[in-house]
């Protein structure tokens, strides 16, 4: 398992590699989809829900988190006919972006879902990824809940104090300053974080144990 | 002296692999009590006026310290200096009647940083600061992993810290899902897996409920090195200190066995101790 | 700002992946010289605060809103190696952990944000405070205008990108696309600026010694100069470029000459038929120019009130313990 202060052996575990490499798989499947490929579309969604139908995964789940992501997908694939023009074949090229996208996309939420985050980062590491990288990512992985509780309110504390006003000046303004309170606050405990590594030995080496 | 941006600081000397601790440095198996000697300590962050002013006492292998003070006294920034984490970077040399740290007799230099830190273990005031791993158990291993130990004994001294604290069964929990008392006392096991001869704890009493006051207190009772612990909370005082040091606005304004400070009421009420 | 899968060709994002990582792998490498063990706290920190950073919305019209990028913002608190890493793993996490991005685009995304963003990001704004005043004010006023640079240059690099992955497609028109792009980035660019040159001055006045300083030992006066350099023509590229097709018969004549003309290459004949068609409808040659204008002069005014001198108050060392 990963972590900011021991590296795990450079074990590579067969499931998780197998897992990583088939999901990767499936959004090179899908990139090189075209408008044309109807049969190889449909096979290739068919194999995506199935496995996410065997991850867990409900319809209803499924079809909420696409419906966030298909209006993003859609914004990016409408700059296509947007800027070449509304016909049918640069209609088309649009549909295959969002198609392809969506591959993409559900394939990336059945390797989150069967493939934790810890036997993510010791999979890279296996694969050569540095030390200081894998380090690095648990340390923010670390923190990032507790900076995120801090920044939700920060915000519940701004939506209180501009509900009067709402005026835009004012909210950029708030929100500058949430994003610099969190700039000192996060450099001010890295390096207390720093300061309570030094007192325990470190000296910038990542030491390996299981 | 003044704490420098990071970039500041010198460039380590080389990046070959991680340096063990040569068989005279490695740490003993039972711990021998530490001696300090703080000597005319003045310090002052950059551009700022002093936080510690002509500092000086001295403690003995064993002796168990409680430092008072009100907040603002500088008794965090004088916690740092026991642990060469101040002045940042430590400086390079110590002539024999300069004023600064002496651990151990060890003067607080760069070159002495790790000897010193393996010698006093330092409790910060925040957990979450201090309590970087990702598991408890995990976080408990990074001091022994510094060591140089093998992997058996580091998992000898995890199991052992987490057994002093009441911890058993926490070796797998995620550090994020921790209550405060369960939080302090697995940064105390920690520093307990290093093994030090002194315990310094900052502020380690804050804001915890009775049970986990009591739980604590225990605990720092069974420890037998010297103790010097920076509080406000005058029973655990009273319990755990034989002798208390007042700081107030950077200066030692008393020194002295705890019967005696904690029934000087005028003493107390001058430097904001009691109500 | 940060693309999904589908829009550009596999073979572009493998490519861009490949530069990516030797760019990132550099910075890695770098990063023992400059922050030695404060290495995996402070990098750490700094995405994670990113991360959290672009949650807080910045609203722009009904509906929508705006967020901070963070790339300038981290290498002027970490340096360009550290900052490069950090929004490496900034979007690591936001595919791996929120499913967030593409993976392929994982590419191109870090080249565009991670690269052009944080290292060139912290060359262009290191060369500008060099120019204003290595102060306080002068870093302000770098960080605002490298903020727009780097998000302007982002988008064309990545419509360069798309334009390579139709590169099999006669009928694609890159000026308009191009036009496109740079109109919206234009708008993104200078929310950036705003937010980035903002938050550090807010750092600034109170903290100013959190924020990055460059080793002083580094004394090579030459690569800031190709710096300056490099950042010069990116933005000269940027405006000028659709000026040229106003003497295409100059620029034809000229690329009659060049041997490579025979060449046929496709990146080649995209080149060579991007004048032809800017040339053809005038709108999106005045887009182009129109965005790079309105950017400019909106962003110098942020950098003049930003850059405004600044009163620092008295204020405590980073951790410095309170009591």
């Amino acid at each position: 398992m990963a972590d900011p202060i021991s590296s795990p052996p450079r074990v590579l575990s067969a499931a998780a590699f197998l897992k990583l490499a088939a999901s990767l798989g499936i959004v090179l499947l899908g990139c090189s989809l075209s408008w044309d490929s109807w049969p190889a579309a449909g096979a290739l969604l068919a194999v995506t829900f199935a496995a996410l139908a065997f991850a867990g995964f409900t319809l209803k789940a499924l079809a909420r988190r696409l419906a966030l992501f298909l209006p993003v997908i859609t914004l990016v694939a409408i700059s296509i006919p947007l800027s070449q023009g509304f016909t049918a074949s640069w209609m088309q090229l649009a549909g295959t972006v969002i198609i392809r996208g969506a591959v993409s996309f559900l394939a990336g939420l059945w390797l989150i879902r069967v493939l934790p985050f810890d036997s993510l980062l010791s999979t890279l590491y296996a694969l050569r990824l540095p030390a200081v990288v894998v380090a690095s990512l648990a340390m923010m992985h670390r923190y990032l809940f507790v900076l995120w509780e801090e920044t939700s309110r920060l915000r519940i504390a701004r939506k209180a104090r501009c509900l009067g006003r709402q005026n835009r000046i004012a909210q950029w303004m708030a929100g500058i300053g949430m994003v610099g309170m969190l700039v000192i606050r996060s450099l001010d405990r890295g390096h207390r974080i720093h300061r309570a590594m030094l007192a325990r030995g470190w000296d910038g080496h990542i030491r390996p144990w299981p | 002296m003044a704490l420098i941006p990071a970039a500041r600081l010198a460039p380590p000397p080389n990046t070959s692999p991680p340096p063990t601790p040569s068989p005279a440095e490695r740490p003993q198996a039972m711990t021998t009590a530490v001696a300090i000697e703080v000597r005319r300590l003045t310090f002052a962050y950059s551009g700022g006026s002093n936080v510690l002013t002509d500092v000086s006492f001295s403690v003995s292998p064993g002796e168990r310290i409680a430092l008072l003070g009100p907040s603002g006294a500088g008794k965090s920034t004088l916690l740092l200096h026991l642990n060469a984490l101040l002045p940042d970077p430590p400086p390079a040399d110590f002539e024999t009647d300069s004023a600064g740290v002496l651990i151990d007799g060890l003067p607080a230099t760069a070159q002495n940083a790790n000897p010193i830190r393996r010698r006093v273990g330092l409790l910060f005031q925040n957990p979450e600061d201090q309590l970087f791993g990702s598991t408890v158990g995990r976080d408990v291993a990074f001091g022994p992993l510094n060591l140089g130990l093998d992997a058996a004994e580091v998992q000898a001294r995890v199991e052992q810290a987490l057994n002093d604290v009441g911890l058993d069964e926490f070796a797998d929990r995620d550090t994020v899902r921790l209550s405060l008392g369960e939080r302090k006392r697995a940064c105390l096991a920690g520093v307990l897996a290093c093994q030090p001869g002194c315990l310094v704890l900052d502020e380690p009493f804050a804001n915890l409920d009775p049970r986990g006051r009591r739980r604590l207190s225990d605990i720092l009772t069974l420890f037998n090195g010297t103790l010097l612990l920076a509080t406000h909370d005058l029973d655990a005082v009273r319990e755990l200190a034989d002798r208390i040091l007042v700081l107030d606005d950077g200066r030692l304004c008393a020194d002295g066995p705890t019967d005696t400070i904690l029934q000087d009421k005028q003493l107390l009420t001058q430097h904001g101790l009691v109500a | 700002m940060h693309i999904p899968d589908g829009l550009l060709d596999t073979p572009v994002c493998l490519v861009t992946g490949g530069i990516s990582l030797a760019a990132v792998g550099y910075s890695v490498h770098r990063l023992k010289d400059s922050l030695a063990d404060r290495t995996v706290p402070m990098t750490g920190m700094v995405a994670a605060l990113v991360f959290a950073g672009q949650m807080i919305n910045f609203p722009v019209t009904a509906g929508t809103s705006g967020h901070l990028i963070g790339g300038v913002l981290a290498a002027r608190l970490l340096g360009p190696w550290a900052g490069c890493l950090a929004l490496t793993l900034v979007l690591f996490v936001q595919k791996f952990l929120f499913n967030d991005g593409g993976l392929l685009a994982l590419g191109p995304n870090v080249l565009h944000m991670a690269v052009i963003g944080s290292l060139g990001g912290y060359a262009i704004q290191s060369a500008v405070a060099r120019l204003a005043g290595d102060t306080i004010r002068g870093r302000v006023v770098g960080v605002v205008v490298a903020s727009w640079i780097t998000v302007m240059a982002a988008a064309v690099l990545c419509s360069i990108e798309f334009a390579i992955s139709q590169a099999t497609n006669p009928d694609f028109q890159l000026g308009r696309f191009l036009a496109l792009m740079m109109l919206f980035h234009s708008l993104i660019g200078i929310g950036e600026s705003l937010i980035s040159g903002g938050v550090i001055r807010f750092v600034a006045t109170r903290r100013p010694e959190l924020l990055y300083h460059p080793p002083a030992s580094s004394g090579r006066p030459w690569r800031r100069t190709l710096a300056a350099g490099l950042a010069t023509a990116v933005v000269v590229a940027l405006l000028l470029s659709p000026l040229a097709s106003s003497a295409p018969d100059g620029l034809e004549a000229a690329i009659q000459h060049s041997e490579l003309r025979a060449a046929e290459t496709p990146s080649l004949s995209l080149f060579g038929g991007y004048d032809q068609v800017l040339g053809n409808e005038g709108w999106e040659s005045w887009s182009v120019v129109l965005s790079g204008l309105i950017g400019t002069l909106v962003v110098f005014g942020i950098a003049l009130v930003l850059g405004r001198p600044l009163e620092t108050t008295p204020n405590p060392a980073p951790g410095a313990p309170r009591g």
